[in-house]
């Protein structure tokens, strides 16, 4: 059949059902003309109270059922705005409890993270911080400098310690203190790990294409040796540092 | 009447049931009760009407309008008519499909027969003469525009059954209009 054929019979048949609507229209009309006709019977005729109760009841079960579901449609529209809101409060909270330092416990430990490349060491306090410690002038410094080594440079950059020493050969090592919290790289690809004590502290040896990494702490603050010295060296020297 | 309207269906229905229980139950009541002559079966019928009318009220839009009024009738009606015949059968009539329905053989053709507008409502009133179902199907199905499910669930009996009054129906509303 073709398109024209077909939007014919389309339009033909929408002209029919226009025509049966048009018919019910008046069908609707007469019936309402009857029911003028009737209507002092209708108005005469006694309803049983069976009918009248039967309906009351109905209509209260209908009335129970719609505001039920009235209230459940409110609760499904409101309730993923309260999910969301809720969710942010948590979240909220747990930051804001997470962040109170009263409720930290205080043990230091190191934490020794290790990368593909790098290794990160940090010293982390996890108590009640309120005898940060303030390093201010008060630094640690080595007692012990293996022979023939002098202090090429001193960096200060607030409570961050760098002292280079040298020796007439050009042979080197560097000293640094911060206070305990602060995260130190160090490139240990390929290297050997061991852990040392240092009084009573422990501490990492880190030995990598002859060069040498200390590093350790004490209840105030993180130090890192860097050199080309032998790992008693560098405990020697590490061992040595006092407060002045 | 049967125009969705949003800003009805956010008010409750039993508000709109109520006022049309209060307006038609009579005109209800003595409706089924012709067709029944049972005081019991006649409440049956209006129960049920009430309940179908309710299902559908979030498409009345008047409840006093005309075809508010005619359509209570219809539904009320139809469903008495179905339990007269069910109580007189027996059972529910099924009737037969042998009559093989096709959509197009007993449509109206617009080229043989003139779809005069001056003559509908004596058309209208001919084929309720000859059977008012015939006229309330029409109604239901053109004018108020329910599909044939609808139908069904709204009077109470099957889809085959509805299928099989709306053939009937324009078959005779064809032969209405030849004898015109």
């Amino acid at each position: 059949m073709s398109s024209r054929q077909m939007d014919r019979k389309e339009i033909r048949q929408e002209l029919i059902n226009a025509y049966y609507s048009y018919i019910g229209e008046y069908h609707i009309n007469n019936i309402c003309d009857e029911i003028e006709i009737e209507k002092s019977d209708i108005d005469n005729t006694r309803v049983p109270e069976h009918l009248d109760d039967w309906f009351t009841k109905y209509t209260s079960k209908v009335k129970k059922e719609e505001l039920h579901k009235n209230i459940l449609n409110n609760v499904r529209r409101v309730l993923p705005r309260v999910a969301v809101i809720t969710l942010i409060l948590i979240i909220s909270m747990t930051l804001v409890t997470l962040n109170v330092e009263a409720i930290r416990i205080k043990v230091y430990n190191i934490l020794f993270a290790e990368n593909d490349k790098y290794s990160t060491v940090r010293i982390v306090e996890e108590q009640p911080n309120t005898d940060i410690t303030e390093s201010g002038e008060d630094y640690y410094l080595p007692t012990y400098i293996p022979v023939g080594f002098e202090i090429e440079s001193v960096k200060e950059l607030k409570n961050f310690l760098i002292i280079v020493y040298i020796n007439k050969v050009n042979e080197q090592f560097t000293f640094t203190q911060a206070p305990n919290g602060t995260s130190f790289h160090l490139d240990t690809e390929g290297s050997i790990k061991e852990e040392v004590l240092i009084s009573s502290n422990k501490g990492i040896f880190i030995e990598k294409g002859g060069r040498n990494i200390l590093f350790w702490s004490n209840e105030e603050c993180s130090f890192y040796i860097a050199s080309g010295l032998d790992r008693d060296s560098l405990i020697i020297i590490a061992e040595s540092i006092k407060k002045k | 009447m049967y125009k969705y309207n949003k800003n009805i269906k956010q008010h409750y229905s039993w508000n709109k049931i109520e006022e049309i229980y209060t307006l038609y139950r009579k005109l209800l009541y003595l409706t089924a009760y012709n067709i029944l002559k049972d005081h019991q079966e006649a409440e049956d019928a209006v129960h049920s009407a009430i309940i179908k009318i309710y299902n559908n009220s979030n498409k009345i839009d008047d409840v006093r309008c005309k075809k508010t009024r005619a359509f209570v009738v219809i539904i009320v009606r139809n469903i008495a008519i179905n339990i007269y015949n069910r109580k007189k059968m027996g059972s529910e009539i099924n009737i037969e499909l042998s009559e093989n329905i096709t959509k197009e053989e007993h449509l109206i053709d617009p080229e043989q027969h003139m779809l005069r507008i001056d003559n509908a409502e004596w058309v209208a009133r001919k084929l309720a003469q000859i059977n008012p179902e015939y006229a309330d199907i029409i109604v239901m199905r053109y004018t108020y525009q329910f599909s044939i499910s609808e139908i069904a669930c709204l009077i109470n009996t099957s889809e085959n059954n509805i299928r099989v009054k709306l053939y009937r129906a324009r078959k005779a509303l064809r032969e209405v209009m030849k004898d015109e």
